[in-house]
Parts: C-alpha cells; structure tokens; sequence
C-alpha cells in the first residue's frame, strides 16, 4: 500500500494512563454526509458497471480504452497511459501527456522498473503528482496504470483508482487468457484438421495396398485425393499407370538430366519439384524402382497433397518391391529349369515350366550367345548386355519371363518356335549384338530330353560362327549343313586321320611358326581362288595372299589347280573347323 | 467481442430500455441485426435509426424485403431524418418524434411490440452538449415503459468522451454484453440522477 493511501499508524493506547477528556464532536451536515455516502456508492456502482464492460472485451486495447475513457469522469485524475508487460513484451497504450514522447515513455518505463513492490510515485516533468499502480491478476502483473493529478487526490479516490486498476487487471488477463485458449484451440482444430486429413490419406492408400490394385490404383487414389493428375513410371522414364484428366508434359533434356533429377529426389528424402511436377522416388532398398509424381504446374500442391505423395511413394515402392521380388524368383525358377533341361537332369520339366507360362510341349530351342570371341569373363559387361537383350527380345511386356542363365562367358536360353519365327526377336537380337555378339540356334526340341542335343547343336553352332564364309551373327543349326554331317560324324577318329592327312603339315606350320596359313587356305577356297577377295576377307594385302597360297602348295605340293584336289582340301578345312569346334 | 450471429436472439422484455456498447461494426452488427431480425420474426413493429449503416442493408442481412418497408413492419431513419435534423443534436425534437412515433403505432393498433433502436455513432462527428444526451436518455428511461415497446441504444466506444460513458451508464438500466441483457449495476433513475448531479 503506497503511502498516500496507508493510514497513519496509530498509537498503542496505555490502559494505565487516565483517559484524556474526548473533545466534543463537531457537529455533523447530515446532507453533506449524505451527499458524500450517495457519490461513494454511485462511483462505486460505476466501477461495477464498468467491469461489467471491460470483463466483456477481449481485446486488450478496448479494456485499456473503457478504462482510461471512464476514470476521469470517476475521480479527479489524468491517465497517463497503461504500461503493459507480457513476457519479455512491453507496450504502452494511450499514452497522453508527459507520455506522449517517446523519452517520456522511457523514463517512465525506467522509473517503474525501479519501484519497489511495483507500486510507487514517478517523477514526470510536468506532472506535479503522478503514480504507477500495479495492474494485477491472482499475483500476476499485467503492467501499470499511470495516473497523474494537479494535486494527490484524496484516500476514497485513490481507492477508486486502485480498484478500477485491479478490474483491468483482471479483465487484461482474462483477455490474455482468452487469446491463448483462441489460440491455443485453433492449433488443436489444425492439427485435428491435419490429422484427420492424414487419416484419409493413410486409410485410402492401404486400402490400395490391401486390395492389391497396383500401380493403377496408387495413381487413381493419388489423383482422387489431390485432383492432379499422377503417373508411376518405370526408372527409365517408361510410363507404367497414370491417372487424371491433365496432359502432363514429356521431360526436357536427356535421359542423363532425367537421372540427375531421379538422384536428387533420393538424396532430399521428401518430394522435389522437378519439370512441373512434384515428384518422389519408390526405394525400397538402395535401387530405384520407380517415380511417382503430381503434374503440378501451377504450384497448387499443398500441405496435404504433399503427405498424399509421399504415402502413395511407401506403397509404390512396396507395390514395386513385391513385383521385383517376384520377377527375381520366376527368373531363378526359370533359371534352375534352363540349367536342369540343357544338362538333362529334369523330372519335371512341364509341370516347372508350365508354373512359369511356358508350354514345352509346344517346339522349343536352345539359344547360346556370347558377347564375342574375347568375351571370356561371366561378368564382362558386354555379356551382360547380351543377356539383358536376349531377355528383352525373347519376350514382351506381359510375357512369362524368359528362360534364360548365364553359363561361363555365354547366355543360355530357351525360346519356343512361334516367339522365334515371330521375327523380331531374332532380329533385334542380331542389331543389339553389333559386330562382337554371336548366337547360335540349337534344332528343334518336342520333349524334355532333347534340350541337352539342342544345347550342344547351339554350342557348336556359336563356335563355328567366327569360322562360317557367311559370318552371320546368328547361325541356326539347321543351316550348317555339311559342317552338320561332319559334327555328327559317328567316326570322329576317322574323320580326324581325313584332316590330318590333307591339313596335318600346314597344322603343325601354323603352329611352329604361327602362321595363318591354314585361315588362309581356307578363305582362299571360300572365295573361289579369288586373291582380292580373300585378301579382303582377311584385311590383307594381295601379295600376302599370293605368298602364302604359294607357300601352301611347297609345303602340301598339293596342286591348288585341281578340282579334286581343291574339293577335298576344302572339305577337310571344314572338318578342321568342326572338330575344332566339336572338341 | 465478438457475438455468434447465429446463436438465440437476445430477449428484450417490454420495458427494456437497453444500452449496447461496441467497437467496430462488426459487433455493432452482431448487437443491431438479432434485435431488428427477431422483431421482424416475431412480427414486432421495428423503427430504427441508423447511421453507419445503410436501411437497405440492414433489411437484407436480417432477412427483410422491400413488402415488410412498405407493409411498415420496417420504419428505417438516419441520423439525419431524425437526430441532426436541424444539424445539431436537440433532445427536444428527438423526443418530439419518438413520442408522435410511438403514439400513432399505438393508435393503429397493428403490432403488439414495438422495437425502438437508435445508433448514436453521429455523436463523434457532431458533439452534442453532454448535458443534451443525459437530458435525452433519461426521458428515454421514463418513456420506454408508457407503451408496449422495447428501445436498444448503440454506442461505438471508440467514439465516446470519458463523461458521456459515466452518463450512458447511469441512464441506462440494462446492459447488452456477451449476448445477454443485464442489470446495469449503475443505472440511476432520473430523480436519482438529478440528486446525484446535485
């Protein structure tokens, strides 16, 4: 209590000391008394009435303003201004007088951080009396309330102030309260709101999952839940599902700027924009097996669309993670069946093949590519390469998966008839391999047990590719034709004394001096004894085709003018090679 | 404050002479449209005078049409058909017309209610005497109860010099806040007032 309102201590009365004789009492005007008791009472219900108003406000301006608006029409004082504290905030509101400049304000201020108890005189020039009364609330200061006068008003008006003081107080806190539970319950409706929206998306999404409807129904569930059209497309850029009404536009730039792209997205863990569209990355493991994005143009996407994308994202890629796995275990199967029918260990080759979609009672054949003579490692990329295509071009989206291992340095593969005479296949194959890849066709197989004679007809077939006049990358079996008869000669030894006899010195000269002579000979029949196309089938010069035809017939003394001598020359290089081959 | 425009109108009683303090026209709407709208619900006589606002307004957002105007259930005034008619505030013409007002809806005898409301925004842009307004409200407190008839007077805070708020609630013996009428803890009757002012 200040020390304008306190009353002046009273002494302790001695109960021994005579009593003094009272003074008579001035005589009392009841009207006046009566006057004064009716204005005590009236602002005394004007405070009430004035509480009424302020603990209806709930902002803090207007309470500060019904107060400082009535409290000269109450007591015969001047408001200075509030000073209000919140936290480490400071305001003033209606500031008049010596606190209408700002360095007024500042002194003020300074001044009741000084004051003791919070509650005290300042000292403002200009204002002849002056005071900060706390504004408080169940001990909490909302700040003060200064009020200035020509003179210190009486003890009743004081209290009047104090007490008008302490209902702002409390209508301050009350607002302050308010505006922290408005607050407060508008962050809870948002993050109800939030959580319900997320509810949605997580139910629709598993629904999508748990009816097993894929890639089209993550895009269809995407698009109804953010109205944007959503695609899933395959790493490489294929398009796999897409849903909504909006043409999305193709990606810019190459496929290298694609992939760019795709490894931000999974370095930023969250979806990017990229292209119009907000995009994400299906991972279930290190790989990326797919992107799934929102054609966003416009920038529209929100909050919600983007948790939508990013759940539909962990479906995908389980959706993509299961289809992956799958397609990995129908390649093992189809893997461990080409093994056991190429090396004739099957039992059950139908039941096997037919569990992967394919009908081996329909004409099947062996395929063996290699990616070229110097392809010799299973892990050549080249090879890969091979494979990769024989898997592409043997079959198409939809298909089984084709039967197909890699065996040492080449790919094994069994492919019916129908998909073979289709046309492409083959075909493709011979423009995927390029100059290196070779492929050879084993015959034809009606039953199981005949995949081990095709396998080996394909081995051979391969191997005599480098060594056929047609040098045709991919050479069918059936097409061998004398080195056909003489690979299924039933008296290889017999067929080996025919080589040794006709070839055995240029053999053995070729190998002490390692020379060519045999290649030579054997393009110089090829080409009907012409020396400019055998030196071109050898990328040789002319001379050196003369020389070593020369050389041949000194070392042979065979007369290369012969036809007879010619023909079994020719057939025994033919034999050379295949029992080369063979062996 | 802010008040639920479509929460229960406020129940005025017969009698009621009501002061309703706002800032700002939104809760100057939410305390000016369920009086006007009940009224016309209820099928009482509203006479109203407005000032920030414009009749046709009103009448739309309450629900109202041009046929309630002209049938009369809707008597719409400004402030200066009515309290500035002369340009200045006179109390006297102002009671001068509420009274002809209210006796001829009497006469007529269509409406067993009467809603009276005056929106005293005009008191910023022409200052009447203070004396003038306290003259004026407490005739108002006086002539509320000779008829069947309910009177809500609209005060912007924002507008109002220190006395005249002490003053408006001594004349007023109900208050508006929160959506319910109240007691006015420091309402005076008019010989109350008298003696106080001395």
């Amino acid at each position: 209590m200040d020390a304008a309102v306190r009353a002046a201590p009273r002494a302790p009365r001695d109960a021994t000391a005579p009593e003094e004789p009272r003074p008579s009492p001035a005589p009392v005007d009841l009207d006046d008394a009566a006057s004064q008791l009716r204005g005590e009472l009236s602002n005394l219900r004007g405070l009430l009435a004035l509480s009424l108003l302020m603990t209806a406000r709930r902002h803090e301006e207007e309470i500060v303003h019904v107060a400082v608006t009535a409290l000269p029409a109450l007591v015969p004082v001047r408001p200075l201004g509030v000073h209000l504290v919140d936290g480490e905030r400071t305001t003033w509101l209606a500031p008049t007088g010596a606190c209408t400049q700002a360095g007024g304000r500042s002194e003020a201020a300074a001044q009741i951080r000084r004051l003791p108890a919070d509650d005290g005189p300042l000292v403002l020039p200009g204002e002849p009396w002056c005071w900060a009364i706390p504004l408080r609330s169940l001990g909490d200061l909302m700040g003060h309330l200064l009020v200035a006068a020509d003179a210190e008003p009486s003890v009743p008006d004081l209290l009047l102030v104090r007490s008008l003081a302490q209902q702002t107080g409390i209508s301050l806190a009350n607002a302050r309260l308010h505006a922290r539970n408005v607050a407060a319950n508008a962050q809870l409706a948002s993050t109800v709101a939030a959580l319900r929206s997320k509810t949605a998306i997580h139910d629709r999404l598993t629904q999508v999952a748990l009816s097993g409807e894929g890639a089209d129904g993550i895009v269809a569930a995407l698009h109804e839940l953010t109205g944007l059209t959503a695609t899933v497309e395959s790493r490489g850029g294929d398009v796999l599902a897409q849903a909504g009404s909006e043409t999305t536009s193709p990606w810019a730039g190459s496929s290298e700027r694609r992939d760019v792209v795709v490894q931000r997205a999974v370095r930023a863990g969250r979806p990017i924009r990229a292209e119009g569209r907000l995009l994400t990355v299906a991972r279930p493991r290190d790989d990326v097996l797919g992107v799934l994005s929102l054609w966003d143009p416009e920038r529209r996407c929100g909050e919600d669309d983007t948790v939508a994308l990013e759940h539909a994202g962990t479906v995908l890629a389980i959706e993509l993670a299961r289809l992956h796995s799958l397609a990995e275990t129908e390649l093992r199967l189809g893997r461990d069946l080409v093994a056991d029918l190429v090396s004739g260990t099957d039992e059950d080759a139908y039941q096997r093949a037919t569990a992967l979609g394919h009908d081996l009672r329909r004409p099947h054949r062996v395929l063996v590519a290699s990616a070229g003579p110097s392809s010799t490692a299973a892990s050549d990329p080249l090879l890969l390469h091979v494979r990769a295509w024989v898997a592409a071009s043997l079959g198409k989206p939809g298909d089984p998966p084709p039967l197909l291992m890699q065996k040492d340095a080449t790919v094994v593969a069994i492919a019916s008839d129908a998909v073979l005479a289709e046309g492409p296949a083959l075909e493709s194959l011979r423009a995927a391999l390029g100059t290196g890849g070779r492929i050879g066709v084993g015959g034809a197989c009606s039953a199981p047990d005949e995949f081990p004679r095709s396998y080996r007809q394909a081995s051979l077939s391969l191997r005599l590719a480098d060594t056929l006049p047609t040098r045709d990358p991919v050479v069918h079996y059936d097409d061998l034709g004398v080195y056909r008869l003489l690979s299924e000669t039933a008296d290889p030894e017999g067929l080996d004394e025919f080589v040794d006899r006709w070839l055995g010195v240029l053999v053995a000269y070729d190998a002490t001096h390692h020379g060519d002579l045999v290649t030579t000979l054997a393009r110089f029949l090829d080409c009907g004894g012409n020396y400019d196309a055998t030196a071109a089938a050898l990328t040789v010069g002319r001379t050196t085709v003369r020389y070593r035809v020369r050389r041949v017939q000194e070392l042979t003394g065979h007369d290369l003018g012969d036809p007879e001598t010619r023909f079994q020359l020719h057939l025994a290089l033919k034999a050379w090679a295949t029992r080369r081959s063979v062996s | 404050m802010s008040l639920d425009l479509t929460s229960s109108p406020v129940e005025f009683a017969q009698g009621d002479h009501v002061c309703g303090f706002y800032y700002g026209e939104d809760e100057r709407d939410a305390l000016l449209l369920p009086f006007l709208r009940a009224g016309l619900e209820h099928g009482d006589k509203c006479v109203a005078v407005v000032d920030s606002t414009r009749p046709d307004e009103v009448v739309e957002r309450i629900g109202g049409t041009a046929d309630d105007v002209a049938s009369g259930q809707l008597e719409f005034y400004d402030s200066d058909q009515t309290y500035l008619r002369t340009g200045a505030f006179d109390p006297e013409l102002m009671i001068e017309f509420w009274e002809g007002r209210a006796r001829e809806i009497s006469d007529e005898g269509r409406f067993g209610f009467v809603r009276l409301l005056g929106e005293m925004s005009w008191l910023e842009r022409v200052p009447p005497e203070r004396e003038s307004v306290v003259r004026y409200e407490t005739w108002a407190d006086e002539f509320v109860t000779r008829y069947p008839q309910a009177v809500l007077c609209l005060y912007d805070l924002r507008k109002l010099g220190s006395g005249v708020l002490m003053d408006l609630l001594r004349t007023h013996p109900k208050l508006l806040l929160g959506g319910l009428v109240i007691e006015n803890p420091h309402h005076l009757s008019a010989d109350e007032f008298s003696a106080a002012r001395g």
